[in-house]
């Protein structure tokens, strides 16, 4: 018990900071989830990942188990991921927004849904995490810290983009290209506590 | 102005914009994970073009059918279910062509089924989508995609691995740094301003020629003939 | 009217960016006088030729964005300076101008230029030169070793006691000859009196401001005693990881950087102690033996937040301090 504890909780740390699926991995870089609007859009985005992500890993950690030693697990690993997603995410959109009182936080949620869930970041975690063969707890683990570190990752983006508007840009990179740049530079300094490329 | 000179200009406009100054990929960012972190080799970069040809063109076509036939709520689920399908089928295929290829891609070549650009464009058709703009629209985007995925490979490939298509060639100087994802971000960035400024000097050669047509039919309609 | 834009914090200063750069670089012409006692002339021509990178992508990139080049900024010569101080005196040259190019042309021209770069720039040169040469960046000649001008590679090139240190082993090297910088490292940061010296130099003119390297040092020595890295035990350690590496020079000459660095008193001595703490944290769980440049890069870009809190605080402070005027407080309006 105490050992899957430990292991739920240095995975998370591992995919929180190093294994970063944005900095490290370039993942979820799409202008639609990671330009937001302010840090109310960025901690609804953020939950709604986590959300989305830590409710199906119960059923992705269920497929690996079932699939281990398989010999059509990279044919079948894919339609399971993505209806283990899709389930979450047809539940939440149809029974969760609808009991919301607030309205315009459930019409937010709806805005958000689709842009939070269908995101590369999301798939990468559960086939990284079958990848390196992780149990129940390490791929839960690991899913929470994927949602932290893109949460993370988005807050660091929203005020890295204050941070450069108030900057003599150049006309030519204003906007996304020197917001690459910046992810770049920041991506060096923590490939220098890596100091490997990670595993694919 | 020839007529014929200002034929060609719109022309060549039409493809570059298409291929750049429109192209999804520069403009909103879409698809950039693949240009960051797989854009090492040539080789990686034709397996990826290709399986999004076969991803991105199938999905739109099945997303032009659910956008006539189907509830809005339920697109986003056939999109991805379709985009899923086809990432399938196209990693199979590209097993038989790049099999060391895709072993090296990894997770990149399943999150092919959730590319921005193919969900982005498949949520935006409606019942009125005429299929031939949008499957042409959709063709010269992937055809961008994949001009921008040799260029950014054959340089990192060249300047990181010292190899072209998995060939050595000689080279002055090796920057094994370039191969790691933190570069991919500087170079694309590098890459979007120079579209901005491409883009812009096509924009402003555009409104010259739109200005000189304007000042044609101007002329001609005061029954002054050049 | 002309009107122009610059960055916050709006604050007038009797010293001007030249005035900084010229003594910055004042400083380093001493250790580039102890690189060239140690290492001979090719300690100078290094210098000479990354400035000469640096200065010349720094003027490509303002023809090539139309605008008119600063010859008084000294940004470019400073940055030039910096970098082979950083790498042993057996670096090749090319290995200096990626360098140099790197952190002109992505680390400070896209955005904005000298004032407005987020990132150090010497630091980001430096770091993606260590991703690419880490072997050619982390080995050095041994000290009082003339080497030639162009030619290296016949020579025995040693570890530091950085590297030592990082196996968790102890540096065998006395007390003087670490002061007096005997022992291989980078070419102008292992003599320990001349960068004292620098540091009480910059401190003296006002380029830079005591409390952030002290406060840097202060948390390094703190932590360098709580958990030491070699068998030497508490004290020894502190000498060892201050003296050792980049640690002291990237202490004055990059964390020096008034662009890169908070602008608030109370900002500074927070951002020295945090990056004590992320320096010894990449000492000891990064990959490389010198972690004190992509450290300083992760800082950077928290810098903003270091300022905005900073300036809350200073708000509420002096909000708190106009409240009670002669003891009494000010009555609230109906």
């Amino acid at each position: 018990m105490e050992n899957s504890f430990l292991l739920f909780i240095s995975t998370a740390i591992v995919a929180l900071a190093v294994e970063n699926a944005v900095l490290a991995r370039g993942l979820g870089t799409d202008n639609r989830s990671l330009f937001v609007k302010g840090p109310r859009s960025g901690l609804l985005m953020g939950g709604i990942f986590a959300w989305i992500i830590v409710w199906s890993a119960f059923p992705v950690s269920l497929t690996n188990y079932l699939l281990k030693g398989s010999p059509y697990v990279t044919v079948v690993r894919a339609p399971i991921y993505l209806a283990s997603i899709l389930m979450v995410y047809t539940l939440t959109s149809v029974l969760g927004t609808r009991h919301l009182k607030n309205r315009q936080l459930a019409e937010e949620i709806k805005q958000a849904l689709p842009v939070a869930t269908f995101n590369s970041a999301l798939f990468s975690a559960f086939f990284l995490s079958a990848s390196q063969n992780f149990f129940f707890s390490q791929t839960l683990g690991y899913a929470l810290g994927s949602a932290v570190g893109y949460t993370a990752a988005i807050f660091i983006i929203y005020y890295a983009r204050k941070r450069l508007a108030i900057s003599a840009v150049p006309r030519a990179f204003r906007g996304l290209p020197i917001l690459l740049i910046y992810l770049g530079l920041l991506s060096l300094a923590l490939y220098g506590l890596i100091g490997h490329n990670l595993p694919t | 102005m020839e007529l014929s000179k200002v034929r060609r200009y719109r022309k060549r406009h039409k493809l570059i914009a298409a291929l750049f100054s429109q192209s999804p990929v520069l403009i909103i960012g879409l698809n950039l994970p693949f240009l960051i972190a797989t854009s090492v080799s040539l080789r990686s970069a034709a397996a990826l073009s290709l399986e999004l040809l076969v991803v991105h063109m199938g999905t739109m076509a099945v997303a032009l059918l659910a956008a006539r036939y189907c509830p809005r709520v339920v697109r986003p689920v056939i999109n991805v279910a379709t985009s899923t399908l086809l990432m399938m089928v196209a990693r199979l295929w590209l097993t038989v062509f790049f099999r060391g290829v895709v072993d090296a891609l990894g997770i990149y070549i399943y999150l092919m089924a959730v590319n921005g650009m193919t969900l982005t464009q498949t949520n935006a058709l409606t019942k009125d989508s005429h299929p031939l703009p949008v499957l042409r629209g959709a063709f010269l985007n992937v055809a961008g995609f994949s001009v921008l995925m040799f260029v950014i490979s054959f340089f990192r490939e060249y300047l990181g691995s010292g190899t072209l298509w998995g060939n050595p060639v000689a080279v002055f100087l090796r920057l094994p740094g370039v191969l790691v994802p933190f570069f991919g971000f500087i170079v694309v960035g590098f890459l979007l301003a120079g579209a901005k400024v491409l883009n812009k000097k096509l924009l402003g050669l555009a409104l010259r020629e739109r200005a000189l047509r304007e000042a044609r039919f101007s002329i001609i309609e005061n029954d002054v003939v050049l | 009217m002309q009107l122009k834009q610059y960055p916050a914090p709006h604050i007038r200063m009797s010293q001007t960016t030249r005035g900084v750069m010229a003594d910055a670089i004042a400083a380093l012409s001493f250790l580039y006088a102890m690189a060239f006692y140690y290492h001979g002339p090719r300690s100078l021509v290094l210098g000479l030729f990354s400035v000469f990178v640096c200065l010349l992508c720094d003027i490509l990139c303002s023809a090539i964005s139309k605008k008119r080049y600063n010859l008084r900024d000294f940004s470019a010569v400073v940055t030039g300076m910096i970098l082979p101080l950083m790498m042993p005196a057996s670096v090749e040259y090319r290995i200096v101008a990626v360098a140099g190019i790197f952190a002109i042309v992505v680390a400070k021209v896209p955005f904005g230029g000298v004032g407005h770069n987020v990132f150090n720039p010497a630091a980001a040169g430096f770091s993606f030169a260590a991703i690419c040469f880490e072997d050619a960046l982390f080995t050095y000649p041994p000290a009082d070793l003339k080497l030639p001008l162009w030619q290296t590679a016949e020579f025995t090139l040693a570890t530091s006691p950085a590297f030592v240190l990082q196996l968790g082993g102890t540096p065998g090297y006395d007390s003087m000859s670490m002061l007096l910088g005997k022992y291989p490292g980078p070419m102008g940061a292992t003599n320990i009196l001349v960068l004292i010296a620098c540091l009480i130099y910059l401190v003296s003119r006002g380029t830079v401001r005591w409390s952030m390297p002290v406060s840097f040092f202060a948390t390094v020595a703190v932590l360098a005693f709580a958990f030491p890295r070699s068998a030497a035990g508490g004290l020894a350690s502190v000498g060892f990881e201050l003296a050792t590496g980049l640690l002291l020079f990237g202490g004055i000459f990059l964390l020096g950087d008034p662009v890169t660095t908070p602008k608030r008193e109370m900002s500074k001595v927070a951002f020295g102690i945090t990056s004590g703490v992320m320096v010894m944290l990449f000492r000891h769980f990064g990959n490389m033996e010198e972690g004190i440049t992509f450290a300083l890069l992760l800082m950077n870009a928290a810098v903003w937040g270091f300022d905005m809190v900073g300036e809350r605080i200073a708000r509420w402070m002096r909000r708190k301090k106009l409240g009670t005027l002669e003891g009494e407080k000010i009555p609230k309006k109906a």
